[in-house]
């Protein structure tokens, strides 16, 4: 670590340091960290200032075959995040200023290690937006978006970070550093962007990003409806989606999810599909009446705005997946999947049921629809489970895990919509990808990373994964 | 003394960081042991035993800016239990490393200069004028910014010459956050003396953290003042008609101070004196409950560090086009002076800009 001092870098060995990050928000090493047996507490941290010192970083990683961990807001679910004790950690929140921003052809220019909200509140001073709006926007950084492809709750018009997305700056395992084009579009052989969105910190380092920006809507509306059942919510998301609609914000809770937004209008039990749109007032009435066309006649009831206002005052709100943590034999996690149209109902009835044997009658199971396509959209599977005691908690979160991917996969769906894979999901990648796919990966990593140093131990690192 | 904040600290050690951009210190320092989730691990595994207090977690838990944003957007404010709040637990967590000999050096340099001179800055002059409406000037105003002690004298002298004076004491809001609480109990019952001789039946508070520090800290140290205590925004705005004709066309922003904002609730006496003044008010962004700190108090571990912190509030402030930036802290307007220099923006302390407006 001394030659990295030499080299002007702060890092730092202590104790203090290395329990900050030895967790991030996976709900399994979040309960051991507190608990004070954290299974990976890093052998150090380092913070970088510039895109050339992440160069210099990895390029002595190299040397010392010491595996590098980058780390931005520690707000991800998936344990991708995690380092043991052989890794350094590289946090990029020293790399958190806007760099650029081009009103004209609406992008902006950040390194990586910016604040979510920091972005898109300085982006909102000039009446401009990313359109990008996690749950953890708050909580997260554009590097951590671009690592996991994450996605916001307006993507339906916005599209998801790898659609945003014009150009990176990628320092890769041996220190080269690449700067990708920022052009609309280019037939200049494969889009090297979308190798590093979603590499989960893989593939190198991401030190900057360009995106792509929009004006600042000028009206936003909504429409809410309860939904006697979940599957005929289903079906009106896809008509309205196939009939080339994309508005910003879709989601149906089931009767669960959706019982406190009801509450106040006495609907609870039923089901509640709730309508963003957003942009200009013109498109935004087209929306609103084709919206309003394809839930008449469902025998729904329309509430109007009311429990959407609701909605969007809590859309932070994580409580549901922290408070079970704060029960000593409690576990709780949300597992975002996606499906084709086809089957998705058959996948939510699947995960649901599978979900619910597993956590038995002390768990809860939810789910909502929260970002819709063309083709079909991603759901959300949320449970709590209560142990048989302390030292189960494990055996309990993997046993709700292993059933409710087994069922998703089994029925058409996919392991994580946005979330990543990690360490929570690193298990059942082969399943996804099969075992071409899996080895297309693999080649990948080692052409780009042959010293195996870049996040070790998680899902898209060869150690990991069926073949 | 951390006991008491057991299940607070343990809730906010498992919580998601949701305030995470509201913690300027994590972004200015760069580092994830600045969260609020992390400080409340490190406590959280002193207090269960997996770890000892030390100088690197003093450094850390001094760094915190004890500003109480936390709050405002913690995941915790949607639960019935209400947010457990991070300033009382890292306070008294200071005390203990006060205790212990492992706060930072400028902890005790503070406390060695008020023992031996009467403030954390040293000797002040003092001044006294009785009167049952007592104007208090704390040491922190006439240390950082003694225009601004000048302005507040002549401003409460204009509009009731009638008031009395009390200048050059420390409230004791430093040392309680620095957790010097014996010295803090101290410097409250010499106010409190010092008032009681005055015959003051109300204080008006020059600054937020005077203010706080007489309604807030005192009762903690289980000082009574035996007066009512009022913000200086506060008792000018009780005035009513009876102010001078202060006008000012342009316009300004506000910085809410945390201390008189989220520490006392005290929110529209500025707004409302602004808006008698004619000048139109931009509003921050984040402001009121959630207004952004603009950086630390007295002292900090890491000096190189508080432009950074102070920056990110005065790009917010520079976002609104304001050509003035009227705050009631007295840190604060250092902590943004620091940084506005270069820019087209003055930086006054509400009271210096009232003087301002009235003498043109």
């Amino acid at each position: 670590m001394e030659e990295l001092r030499r080299e002007g870098l702060e890092v730092s060995e202590s104790l203090v340091d290395r329990l900050a990050y030895s967790h991030d928000a996976w709900p399994l090493e979040l309960k051991a960290a507190v608990l004070g047996r954290p299974h990976w507490l890093p052998r150090a941290v380092a913070w970088p200032e510039t895109t050339e010192q992440v160069a210099v970083l990895l390029r002595w990683a190299q040397r010392h075959r010491v595996p590098v961990v980058p780390y931005g807001g520690g707000s991800g679910i998936v344990g991708g995040a995690l380092a043991d004790g052989s890794a350094l950690v590289v946090d990029l929140k020293r790399m958190g200023r806007v760099l650029e921003v081009d009103e004209s052809s609406l992008w902006v220019r950040a390194q990586a290690g910016i604040s979510g909200q920091y972005l898109e509140d300085r982006l909102n001073a000039r009446g401009l937006t990313l359109g990008h709006f996690p749950q953890s926007m708050r909580a997260s950084t554009l590097g951590g978006w671009l690592a996991h492809r994450a996605a916001g709750v307006a993507s339906t018009r916005y599209g998801k970070i790898e659609d945003m997305v014009l150009a990176l700056e990628v320092v890769l395992p041996d220190g080269e550093v690449v700067r990708t084009p920022r052009v609309p579009r280019a037939a200049t052989g494969p889009d090297l962007d979308q190798l590093f969105v979603g590499s989960e910190g893989c593939y190198g380092i991401i030190t900057e990003a360009t995106l792509q920006l929009h004006a600042l809507p000028e009206v936003r509306r909504w429409r809410c409806y309860a939904v006697g059942e979940f599957e005929r919510g289903l079906e009106a998301v896809r008509r309205v989606l196939q009939r080339d609609l994309r508005p910003a914000i879709v989601r149906l809770y089931d009767a669960v999810e959706a019982a406190p937004y009801l509450e106040p209008w006495g609907r609870a039990g039923e089901c509640l599909l709730l309508w963003g749109c957003e942009g200009y007032a013109d498109m935004v009435a087209l929306e609103v009446e084709h919206i309003e066309a394809a839930c008449r006649g469902q025998g729904w009831s329309d509430l109007g705005d009311g429990p959407a206002e609701l909605w969007w005052s809590r859309r932070f709100n994580t409580l549901g997946l922290v408070r079970p943590l704060l029960e000593s034999r409690g576990v709780a996690d949300a597992l975002e999947v996606s499906a084709d149209w086809s089957c998705l109902g058959r996948v939510y009835e699947g995960m649901r049921e599978a979900m619910l044997a597993a956590v038995g009658e002390r768990g809860k199971v939810y789910g909502h629809l929260s970002h819709a396509y063309l083709t079909g959209a991603n759901l959300y599977m949320i449970f709590s489970a209560e142990a048989e005691d302390e030292e189960a908690v494990a055996h309990t979160y993997w046993r709700v895990l292993e059933v409710a991917f087994e069922a998703c996969l089994s029925l058409g769906g996919s392991l994580s919509h946005h979330h990543g894979v990690g360490l929570a999901k690193a298990r059942w990648l082969g399943r996804e990808w099969g075992a071409s796919g899996l080895r297309v990966l693999w080649r990948l990593q080692q052409a780009l990373d042959p010293g195996g140093i870049m996040n070790p131990g998680k899902g898209l690192h060869p150690e990991v994964g069926d073949a | 003394m951390l006991e008491r904040y057991r299940e607070a600290i343990r809730r906010n050690a498992m919580a998601h960081e949701q305030e995470l951009f509201a913690t300027p210190e994590v972004w200015a320092l760069g580092s994830h042991a600045h969260t609020v989730s992390r400080r409340a691990l490190l406590l959280w595994l002193v207090l269960t035993g997996h770890m000892d207090w030390s100088r690197e977690l003093g450094d850390v838990l001094y760094a915190a800016l004890t500003d109480g944003a936390q709050c405002a957007f913690s995941v915790y404010r949607y639960s019935e239990e209400g947010c457990p709040e991070e300033t009382p637990y890292l306070r008294a967590a200071r005390a203990e490393l006060v205790r212990r000999g492992l706060a930072p050096e400028y902890v005790e340099r503070a406390r060695e200069a008020y023992l031996s001179e009467g403030t954390p800055w040293g000797k002040l002059e003092r001044w006294t004028a009785s009167g049952e409406v007592v104007l208090l000037v704390d040491a922190s105003t006439l240390a950082l910014s003694p225009e601004v002690a000048e302005a507040c004298r002549r401003v409460a002298q204009r509009v009731r010459p009638e008031v009395g004076l009390l200048a050059g004491v420390t409230t004791g809001y430093e040392l309680y956050d620095l957790g010097l609480w014996g010295e803090a109990e101290r410097a409250a019952r010499e106010v409190a003396g010092c008032l009681q001789e005055l015959g003051a039946r109300l204080v008006v508070a020059d600054s937020a953290e005077a203010a706080y520090a007489l309604r807030r800290i005192c009762p903690e140290l289980g000082v009574e003042l035996g007066c009512e205590v009022v913000h200086i925004s506060q008792w000018l705005c009780g005035l009513g008609d009876g102010l001078p004709p202060w006008r000012y066309e342009g316009v300004v922003t506000l910085h809410d101070s945390s201390r008189l904002g989220r520490g006392l609730g005290v929110y529209d006496p500025p707004r409302e004196l602004i808006r008698r003044t004619g000048a139109q008010l931009r509003e921050l962004r984040y402001q009121r409950e959630q207004a952004l700190p603009s950086g630390p108090t007295f002292g900090y571990p890491y000096p190189e560090a508080v432009e950074a912190i102070a920056r990110r509030r005065l790009v917010e402030v520079l976002e609104t086009g304001a050509e003035a930036v009227i705050t009631t802290s007295p840190y604060a307007r250092r902590n943004l002076r620091l940084v506005a220099r270069g820019a087209e923006l003055r930086v006054l302390d509400l009271v210096e800009w009232l003087q301002h407006c009235w003498e043109g």
